[in-house]
């Protein structure tokens, strides 16, 4: 049965009616439209389809609308608009992070998630926190090297 | 000014970091239906009847679609049309579908798909390929004995270069499918078109000129009315062929009709059912040296697993025969690989293409061969490998370019610090009682560019390029951009052919309707071949251009020179604008089809020349083997390449880290479990079929080392394939050595339990 549910969705406020049973991913990629969020498995583990809710990385594959509600999310598409996912956008394409591009938009967002928690990650943080993102293109090291060079660069 | 050669930014990245690229599941049309697949319930049986009367009641259902409802023919496939698009008289495997549900919503279609009935009745399930052969259960009746075909590749006389040996070493190993694992699960879509009896197709194809040729067969619209336009691919590794072409046949023929566009994805389970995957194959291997280790002969018998279709697999098994003895020196050869029919899941392209198996088993029978002779695994390599004179295995007399096998593993060993390395942990290793042990493995391969011999006369190239009156240089071509950066690569190569700025190039996507028919993107041959037709219609239009110059100039054009937006003449130099509008004022028209094809090269089916030319690769692992969890950690790999020419150099590294990394998969963890009483998969998503992640892979280095080809259009070969075929055989070879035993280990993937369970049998439990 549907409901309203209200939430800030990239720096804008939303009020739409869902089932709150419905996947999240599902809301945002037909209701919303908003189809930069991917879906490569279906059950969390995989990442594509990884969004930022109350700044915490989340597979919304796993998520369900009425746990939206309230929340503030950002997804691939508000990336551009902060400082930090526009530098991680700059960099994942001067470092060779991005081949095919399906993971591409779950990777950023928990590179953005990591370093919105930790601006200044050590190389192993950054591999963990893009650990639950599979990628079968680049072989990581190029997404890491990535993600290393947007904190260089925002500290600059 | 040189594009060629610069690491230019991809032409699609801002695309793909913004989230707007649109991939074949992005896609929505007005009126779309969603489909969805009913797939068999054994992977061996008579279908006795299917009732859909029942599903075409539910709730926003507008069709479901069966066989009797395609109206030509019933198969497809790129070679061997065995591949039913919908089962019809029987169910071969259990990634067969038997009708495909349309309806207003995905769930609709999800729910109406359970009440599909079929009837059937189960025959024996074949499912290991050494019962299959001359089994009475007969798969495709074409193939009475279940065998579909194979190369005995053969040069000299193997029983004498085993009478001459002074030392042998037979050895047996095993493959197991292996997963593509693009990230993005099958996504199609087909658009009837109202005003005639026309569809347009996206989604994640591969190749789409053979998906044209299927829906041609199957549907019976001309060509020219089956329009086909890949979305963005969401990686593909060989696998977005077959499978994406028979869902899209689905799409088409709901579309057509319903006259609604057909909207069709799989889950990831679905996807992992009905994909096809790399070849599982058993190898048996008798090598033959001299006392100081040189190679007398070679001796392999391999048997691949078909699956229920064909697919790619003699093809498959000529790439495993003609590549797998890898890049060595020897006088003798005989490598039998055949392929047999099964109902497990079908298995075609993936990524090296039947070569990965076989360097997997050849450079551990080398390490065995080097163990018992007495020399390390680096030496036993030096001593064999090909250099510039060399006759290959299969008899191909390597003097057109520089066969640089030598400089490439050496130049990996280097980075590798192999030789420190190794006697440093020969000593640590020389304790019993340590329990994290390392080990170190080298793989080499010289993989054939291109189809090969077994295509002889088929392969080729196609390109449509024109000039349009601003001077922008439109490209438009078939070889597909897959994730691997080929777009980017061929709008270089455009540039440099063309004499212009690499800003001054587009590249349209591919569309059938305005691409000319060309052979796909596989094989390792989109930038070789691509490249190629690029120059050729390059070539053609300075042709025209310099045809207007010399009218409206009145000036002789022998010698004419495009490069650098220039256009230079012995005592004039306009620009290339100036001389596209003295094109366009004479009403010609600067524009032109390039072809290329490849040569026929001299092969008789079992030696000779079974490629144009070859790339040449050497994969360096060092391991380290927890033997109390049986857990192996890489720690570092070294990938060095032989591009040719290195077209975007960044690109290239991309290929070497993606390939070290899928590499590492399928040494260490990829197992689709198959139960071979019914032919299922048990792991079917990402939560048991295991590939590497950030956390596995280390700080791996990829390494070029370029050699211009002489027999390519600008110098380069392309990278995919060769990028990955190494590396199963180095870091196994690293873990056998960590177990003090080469060879020890025989069948893939060395996963925890295989491990844990040789340390104890060679080390004893925890002291």
């Amino acid at each position: 049965m549907k409901q309203t549910l209200s939430f800030t969705l990239n720096h804008k406020p939303y009020t739409i009616e869902a089932d709150p049973c419905d996947r999240f991913l599902d809301v945002l990629r037909n209701d919303l439209s908003l189809r930069g969020t991917k879906e490569g498995c279906g059950v969390g583990e995989c990442g594509a389809c990884t969004i930022v809710i109350n700044s915490n990385a989340v597979t919304s594959c796993l998520v369900l609308a009425g746990q939206a509600d309230g929340a503030d999310i950002m997804t691939v598409e508000g990336l551009s608009e902060t400082e930090i996912g526009s530098v991680l956008q700059r960099c994942f394409i001067e470092n060779g992070a991005v081949q095919c591009g399906f993971c591409t938009p779950g990777m950023l967002m928990s590179a953005y998630a990591l370093l919105q928690h930790n601006p200044n990650p050590t190389r192993e943080e950054i591999k963990e926190a893009i650990a639950g993102n599979l990628c079968r293109c680049t072989g990581y090291v190029p997404i890491v090297n990535s993600i290393e060079a947007a904190v260089k660069s925002l500290q600059s | 000014m040189y594009t060629v050669g610069q690491s230019v930014k991809r032409i699609d990245a801002d695309a793909k970091v913004l989230g707007t690229a649109q991939f074949g599941d992005d896609e929505r049309y007005p009126g779309m239906l969603y489909l969805k697949g009913v797939y068999a319930k054994y992977a061996h049986a008579k279908i006795l009847s299917v009732d859909t009367s029942e599903a075409e009641k539910m709730p926003g259902v507008a069709i479901v679609v069966t066989a009797k409802d395609i109206p030509c023919e019933k198969m497809i496939g790129e070679i061997f049309i065995d591949q039913y698009v919908l089962a019809d008289d029987k169910t071969r495997y259990l990634g067969d579908v038997v009708a495909v549900v349309a309806a207003d919503t995905q769930d609709q279609a999800n729910e109406a798909a359970k009440h599909v009935k079929v009837e059937y009745e189960p025959l024996p399930v074949l499912s290991d390929p050494r019962t299959a052969i001359g089994n009475e259960q007969v798969i495709n009746p074409d193939y009475p004995d279940n065998i579909c075909g194979g190369v005995h590749a053969l040069k000299g006389d193997i029983d004498k270069a085993f009478a001459e040996s002074d030392v042998i070493v037979e050895s047996h190993f095993e493959t197991g499918h292996v997963e593509h694992a693009y990230i993005e699960p099958e996504a199609v879509n087909a658009i009837p078109n109202p005003m005639r009896p026309e569809v347009t197709i996206t989604g994640s194809l591969q190749a789409p000129y053979n998906l044209r040729i299927s829906v041609h067969r199957c549907l019976g619209l001309p060509m020219s009315q089956i329009i086909i336009r890949p979305s963005a691919v969401g990686g593909s590794f060989g696998g977005k062929i077959e499978t994406a072409e028979a869902m899209a046949v689905r799409a088409a023929l709901v579309a057509l009709k319903t006259g609604r566009p057909a909207h069709y994805k799989l889950t990831r389970e679905e996807s992992i059912t009905e994909s096809y995957k790399r070849h599982p194959i058993t190898f048996d291997l008798k090598l033959g040296c001299d006392k100081e280790g040189h190679i007398k002969g070679l001796k392999v018998n391999a048997l691949g697993d078909s699956g229920a279709y064909i697919n790619m697999s003699p093809p498959v098994m000529y790439k495993t025969a003609t590549l797998g003895p890898g890049p060595y020196r020897m006088d003798a050869l005989d490598y039998d690989a055949v392929a047999v029919i099964t109902n497990n899941v079908h298995t075609g392209s993936m990524r090296g293409f039947g070569t990965p198996q076989a360097i997997f088993a050849m450079e551990n029978t080398m390490d065995m061969m080097a163990a018992k002779i007495g020399i390390s695994p680096l030496e036993m390599r030096r001593r064999n490998l090909l250099q510039n004179g060399d006759v290959s295995p299969c008899g191909h007399l390597l003097d057109f370019h520089e066969v640089s096998i030598r400089s490439v593993m050496e130049k990996a060993v280097k980075e590798m610090d192999y030789e420190r390395k190794y006697a440093e942990i020969m000593e640590e290793n020389r304790d019993p009682k340590r329990r994290k042990r390392r080990g170190l493995g080298i793989a080499t391969s010289m993989r054939g560019a291109s189809i090969g011999a077994d295509g002889n006369g088929f392969d080729v190239s196609r390109v449509l390029i024109e000039v349009m009156p601003d001077a922008n240089v439109h490209v438009n071509i078939g070889l597909v951009e897959i994730g691997q950066g080929l777009r980017t690569a061929q709008a270089e190569m455009a540039a440099e052919g063309m004499g212009v700025p690499f800003d001054r190039v587009t590249m349209g996507e591919t569309d059938t309707s305005r691409s000319p028919v060309t052979g796909a993107c596989i094989a390792s041959r989109g930038t070789m071949m691509g490249g190629a037709a690029i120059k050729d219609a390059c070539i053609k239009i300075h042709k025209i251009i310099a045809d207007a110059c010399a009218a409206v100039y009145k000036k002789p054009v022998d010698d004419i020179v495009f490069e650098n937006d220039r256009v230079r003449f012995a005592d004039m130099d306009i620009s290339f604008p100036e001389a596209v509008k003295a094109c366009y004022d004479r009403n010609m028209t600067p524009m032109a089809v390039g072809t290329y094809f490849v040569p026929v090269t001299n092969w008789d089916g079992h030696t000779g020349e079974p490629f144009y030319t070859y790339t040449y690769s050497c994969h360096v692992a060092e391991v380290e083997v927890d033997l109390d969890c049986g857990t192996v950690e890489v720690l570092k790999m070294v990938g060095c390449h032989d591009p040719g020419r290195a077209v975007n150099p960044d690109a290239v590294k991309g290929q070497i880290y993606g390939g070290l990394t899928m590499a590492e998969g399928m040494a260490l963890f990829e197992d689709l479990g198959l139960n071979r009483k019914d032919a299922s998969l048990k792991n079917r998503n990402y939560e048991n079929y295991i590939i590497p992640t950030a956390m596995d892979v280390p700080e791996n280095v990829p390494i070029i080392d370029e050699h211009h080809d002489p027999r390519t259009a600008f110098g380069g070969r392309s990278m995919g394939e060769p990028a990955t075929e190494p590396g199963a055989g180095a870091i196994t070879c690293a873990v056998n050595m960590a177990l003090g035993k080469p060879g020890y280990l025989t069948s893939l993937p060395f996963d925890l339990d295989k491990v844990f369970f040789a340390g104890q049998e060679l080390f004893g439990e925890e002291a």
